[in-house]
């Protein structure tokens, strides 16, 4: 100890020394960890802590909600991120490891990888699944039902005024129609060109603004159609209707838990726990939360507080909590 | 490599985006000047409404850009005419301030020397005032012009058109050879300007004052 008051560099020497014996100790907790323990017991849990992260849309908040939850009932320590950030900004961060886990949509990983859409969904998601794999080591849990993909909107007085329902209803009139799009819709609605006939070029111009702005610029007359999702319930309540898609020219997009695999590899418990969420997960309920969501939130409750209430609601419903 | 070959996709029509992109910035460089200037001189006048004014124009500095954007799309709908009439309002604060500074700056013992020689007020404000406030409001300009290039992009988000378009699809796609492409387009274009600016102020200060600015450095 007189060494250290007499030499920095001592001091430094012996830190530098403590710092891979504390590494080392701290390695040696887990071979105490194959059973799993229960969730009364005092001991330190020895699954590892999981970040869930979730877009900003409220589809994937809800989703990410749902993880959280059921992990959480599985004895995970969870850092939630929910609606923290949108495509490329997860992407990035589950590559770099910042994130662990978030629900991403099979259309929407064919895009960020720059794939081919068969318009088959069950082909589709071998594809990313395969892709994500070996290219990311990031593995693809099961998918929903759910589809929540691209669709084209418009006003009901401007769907009467046009005559149009349908897609195939849109297609010879669009050169005299203005689309209002964000641009993630617009490889989208160029991939229409093989069922319909159009693409985004086709119409009389485009205006790329941010989604919701799609909508206004419908209603003040400065755009005819505008892109929506097709479980966004805001279509209904804004006196709007979905263009139906008869011909099948879009591109579904099922959600399903990502999740790198040295975390997925570190306990067999993750799977297991999210699985059986996925068959429950239509396109309907989602559809029915988010409405749930979209009131709890009109009476005064927060996005956060509401989205916690209906995922656990729904999920004692069919008791997997 | 890979930004060339963007930039010469001509499905990204990089051409009618820096068109659009000087358009949009240029006009509202422009009218910010006028604006400015005019107020900043109009203020000057009157202690009161100087302070209104320049207390106002730094309230509007610490409002978020984006937000002064959206709130007019309600009212103007989406496209050029809203993010102009934003980009304006930003863009006028430095050079009303700077305006209103360097008008007051001139000092009063000069005026009064150029009543005497029988000035008259078109006199005094072109030869006198204006030389003197010229260096400062061209400082206004430089600031407020590389603001409001560097802000335009948020026009991606509202159909406004130029560099915005490229930045903002970039972060919705995750392309990111395109927000390359977009954001080092901005900063050149805005360093290109901030050269030019720096040279224009230096050409209109009168020879005398930067003499003395010399003097002044060297005895410092």
């Amino acid at each position: 100890m007189v060494l250290l008051k007499r030499s920095p560099g001592a001091k430094f020497l012996l830190l530098f020394a403590l710092i891979p014996m504390l590494i080392l100790s701290a390695c040696g907790g887990t071979t105490g960890g194959g059973s799993t323990p229960t969730p009364g017991q005092t001991s330190a849990p020895t699954k590892v802590p999981i970040t869930v992260a979730s877009k900003l849309d409220l589809d994937g908040h809800l989703l990410g909600e749902m993880y959280v939850l059921l992990l959480q009932k599985a004895g995970y320590t969870v850092n939630a991120k929910l609606a923290s950030g949108d495509n490329g900004t997860l992407f990035a961060a589950i590559k770099s490891g910042s994130v662990d886990l978030y629900p991403e949509f099979t259309g929407t990983g064919l895009s960020l990888l720059g794939l081919k859409s068969a318009y088959n969904p069950d082909m589709d998601y071998q594809t990313v699944k395969n892709a994500y794999e070996q290219q990311f080591h990031i593995t693809w849990l099961d998918q929903a039902p759910l589809n929540d993909g691209y669709a084209l909107c418009t006003s009901k007085t401007r769907s009467q005024s046009l005559g149009i329902t349908t897609l195939s209803q849109l297609a010879p009139k669009v050169s005299q129609l203005t689309l209002a799009t964000q641009s993630d819709g617009l490889p989208f609605f160029n991939a229409l060109q093989s069922s319909y006939g159009f693409a985004s070029t086709n119409f009389k111009s485009v205006q790329k603004v941010a989604y919701s702005l799609g909508f206004a610029a419908v209603k003040s007359g400065q755009a005819d159609v505008t892109e929506c999702y097709t479980t966004d319930g805001s279509v209904a309540t804004q006196g709007f209707v979905f263009l139906t898609d008869d011909k099948h020219g879009f591109t579904e997009f099922h959600p399903a838990p990502i999740v790198r695999d040295s975390i997925l590899q570190s306990d067999t418990g993750i799977a297991a726990a999210l699985n059986p969420m996925a068959p429950l997960m239509t396109t309907d309920v989602n559809v029915m939360l988010q409405m749930q969501v979209s009131a709890k939130h009109m009476s005064g409750e927060s996005i956060p507080q509401a989205v916690q209430e209906v995922a656990t609601a729904w999920l004692m419903s069919v008791h997997l909590l | 490599m890979q930004y060339i070959s963007f930039i010469q996709d001509p499905s990204n029509d990089y051409l009618g985006e820096t068109i659009a992109y000087l358009k949009l910035c240029g006009f509202s460089i422009a009218a910010a000047i006028i604006i400015g200037v005019l107020l900043g001189a109009l203020v000057s006048r009157n202690a009161i409404v100087a302070f209104i004014a320049v207390n106002l124009s730094g309230l509007i500095r610490a409002i978020p850009i984006i937000a002064i954007f959206l709130t007019f799309v309600p009212t103007l709908g989406i496209g050029f005419k809203p993010a102009i009439i934003a980009l304006i309002i930003l863009g006028i604060p430095p050079i009303l301030l700077n305006t209103y500074t360097g008008i007051r700056g001139v000092d009063p013992a000069m005026i009064d020397a150029a009543k005497g020689m029988g000035m008259t007020t078109l006199q005094i404000a072109t030869r006198i005032q204006a030389p003197l406030v010229t260096p400062l409001v061209a400082a206004g300009i430089r600031t407020s012009a590389v603001q409001i290039i560097a802000t335009a992009t948020l026009g991606g988000f509202i159909a406004a058109g130029g560099y915005g378009d490229y930045i903002v699809d970039a972060i919705n796609v995750g392309n990111n050879t395109e927000l390359i492409v977009g954001a080092v387009s901005v900063a050149i274009l805005a360093i290109f300007v901030e050269v030019f600016m720096s040279w224009l102020q230096s050409a209109l200060t009168p020879q005398g004052l930067k003499v003395q600015e010399q003097v002044a450095t060297a005895k410092a």
